[in-house]
């Protein structure tokens, strides 16, 4: 779990806004230093390591999460030193007034988003829904030292250190996704004594946030057999829908049942953890999973695939809450997984 | 290149009916390129050789148009149509349109329609027939009409036409061929169809000519009185697409386009489009991914019958592309 939280730590801070991946791409290599025979960084920001299992003819397994964040680019440089930016994925802007950024130019340099104390706000503002054009990043300083700094284009990502909660709850940025590239490494050190029965794939893949990109062009150059794509899920809240109210904290990887994954490899994946006595639970997502899995799926002639996810609340804030245990149970999902390849699906 | 222009603004090519312009656009870039073909889809593809083969460039610029398609012709001769790609109704409105065969129409709004309620539907193409009978003899179900084409001269060297839209694109990419003096890497000039539909032609292309580099010929909102938000001005230059909202451009292009503009002293200016897709998108997913970005034209009153332009911006744009080709990436 520590070894977990270490890692959790260092991947929740990477800067890697959706589309600008590039930025923490250097440091993404040093994380996964030792851990792959080989590795490359794509045109499209995803990162792929590889791991030979020796075999001739040995078939791949791909492990999929995305190593890209929501956030914002710099759209205008304002008088002052304000910036005003737009939207990369989904943002509710009513969580931004008075939240720390970190704005990703030359240099890497804080900004705290401009809010409207409740002394001059006019009656019932506060009921209407805050949008992004109203709001402003202040930075400190002049327009003209801005300009040396940052340019229309650079990327803002939250900026939120990783806090410990009770019963192994962490708090921070971008835990989707980087938390699943988190349980993919912790797994692939269960795997490293263990005899492979095929070759690894890790994708980090980037661009997942704005369409899945990253996930379309690295699933393709890898070319795999079989994959398991790694996500977040929301977990159960008390003011959630009813249906989701089966996925919970603490209770293990969620794995789902869509028209985007693969029946057969879907339940190998159930059965496994039954026979390992992995906690786990079961989701049913009709169509979309809004994930990188269909991506994966419909990739050349089509690739096998499991979703596995994580539950976490506070979905796309700077304070996305999971727990240590599931990751840690993810991983070992995701271990004896690859091991149970052995007889194919 | 004014030329050009005229000729391309001159022809409707509605998404999948490209052929009118395709002919054209091969006759004029022919003698600038090694081959050119057209796949089945209908996207023409011109190739030039480039000093280096080991590197693939696609520029992409689409051929067609949006549009109206007959959905059914009442009794009184009045047609009924529907919209192929983005229509703003009251934009086109009470426009004369031509179908194919050079059957010439005018769009109409049912009357006493409340102007928030102008949607397709409420829309109608009156050929001056008396009876169904009688407009069937000229137009069918499924026939393609478009907003005639127009081509106007403005004051300060600015233009207005229909379609544009990516007429001028198109233009560009033949311009920087023709003027190009070297070819860096194996280049690939892509008139695409269906853009304006989803990006339809450009998956298919790319996926044939699987770029490791690609840049897109488009336009992009420009200032227009009441436009919010938008910080392309027209005039600025040549505009380096940041992203829109089907793509985040590759910060590999588009430093390669800021430096180039720099050594090159063409004016340029950035483009953050939060509304709108470009066929850079379908480049950048092409296979194992393209380095993807994409040059747009400044321009105003984008999918009306008389978007406007500033020729300065134009020739930035074909200066910024011909740079481009003739030195590459690195």
């Amino acid at each position: 779990m520590e070894r977990i939280f270490e890692l959790a730590c260092a991947f929740s801070e990477l800067p890697a806004v959706s589309g600008q991946e590039h930025i923490g791409m250097e440091r993404v290599a040093e994380l996964c230093k030792g851990y792959f025979d080989s590795y490359e960084v794509t045109s499209v920001g995803s990162f792929i390591g590889r791991i030979s299992c020796g075999k001739a003819g040995a078939k791949t397994l791909l492990l999929d999460a995305h190593i890209d964040e929501i956030g914002f680019i710099v759209s205008e440089i304002c008088e002052g030193g304000f910036l005003k930016v737009v939207n990369i994925g989904g943002i509710d802007p009513r969580i931004l007034p008075a939240s720390e950024v970190l704005i990703y130019g030359k240099k890497t340099i804080t900004g705290i988003f401009t809010s409207k104390p409740p002394h001059l706000q006019e009656k019932d503002e506060l009921e209407k829904p805050m949008k992004l054009e109203d709001l402003a990043i202040d930075t400190g300083y002049s327009k003209e030292q801005l300009e040396e700094i940052v340019s229309i284009g650079t990327p803002v990502g939250y900026r939120s250190p990783v806090v410990r909660l009770q019963n192994n709850a962490i708090a921070g940025k971008s835990f989707d996704d980087r938390i699943c590239a988190v349980s993919i490494l912790r797994a692939l050190e269960m795997l490293k004594e263990k005899e492979l029965p095929v070759n690894i794939a890790v994708q980090f893949s980037g661009g997942e946030e704005t369409g899945y990109k990253g996930a379309t062009t690295a699933s393709y150059q890898i070319a795999p057999d079989f994959a398991i794509c790694l996500d977040v899920t929301n977990a159960y809240v008390p003011d959630a829908p009813a249906y989701r109210k089966d996925i919970k904290m603490g209770g293990g990887p969620s794995i789902s049942f869509s028209a985007q994954t693969s029946r057969k490899l879907t339940i190998k994946a159930v059965e496994t953890a039954k026979k390992n006595g992995i906690p786990h639970q079961l989701f049913a997502e009709p169509n979309h999973t809004g994930t990188n899995s269909g991506a994966i799926q419909t990739s050349r002639g089509g690739v096998p695939t499991v979703l596995v996810s994580i539950p976490l609340k506070n979905m796309h804030t700077a304070n996305e809450v999971v727990m240590l245990s599931d990751v840690y149970d993810t991983s070992r999902l995701i271990c004896e997984l690859a091991l149970s390849l052995k007889e194919g699906i | 290149m004014l030329n050009t222009i005229k000729k391309f603004t001159s022809v409707n090519s509605v998404s999948g009916s490209e052929e009118k312009l395709r002919a054209l656009i091969e006759k004029e870039i022919l003698p600038f390129v090694d081959s050119v073909q057209t796949d089945a889809m209908g996207n023409l593809i011109a190739y030039k050789k480039g000093e280096n083969s080991e590197k693939k460039l696609m520029v992409a610029a689409h051929m067609d148009e949006i549009g109206f398609v007959v959905t059914y012709i009442e009794d009184n001769g009045i047609i009924r149509v529907s919209n192929i790609g983005g229509i703003r109704p009251i934009a086109s409105a009470y426009h004369p349109v031509v179908f194919a065969n050079g059957t010439i129409g005018i769009l109409g709004i049912d009357a006493n329609t409340k102007p928030e309620e102008i949607k397709i539907n409420k829309l109608f193409v009156d050929i001056g027939a008396k009876s169904r009978r009688e407009a069937e003899k000229k137009v069918k179900i499924g026939d393609i009409c478009a907003v005639a084409p127009s081509f106007k001269k403005l004051a300060g060297g600015r233009y207005a036409a229909k379609a544009f839209d990516d007429r001028i694109g198109c233009a560009v990419a033949v311009d920087a061929a023709r003027n190009a003096k070297k070819t860096a890497m194996d280049t690939y000039y892509v008139f695409t169809v269906q853009e304006e539909v989803g990006l339809r032609g450009s998956k298919p292309s790319a996926f044939s000519v699987m770029p490791d580099y690609a840049v897109a010929i488009d336009v992009t909102t420009a200032d227009a009185p009441g436009e919010k938000g938008v910080s392309v001005t027209l005039g600025g230059g040549a505009a380096i697409k940041i992203k829109d909202s089907s793509v985040i451009c590759s910060k590999v292009m588009v430093d390669r386009l800021t430096a180039l503009a720099k050594e090159n002293n063409i004016k340029h200016q950035y483009e953050i489009l939060t509304a709108g897709g470009t066929d850079t998108a379908s480049m950048q997913l092409a296979g194992a991914g393209s380095v993807a970005g994409c040059i747009s034209i400044p321009t105003r009153y984008i999918h009306s019958p008389v978007e406007v332009l500033d020729m300065a911006d134009v020739k930035a744009c074909s200066q910024l592309l011909t740079a481009l080709i003739e030195n590459g990436i690195e």
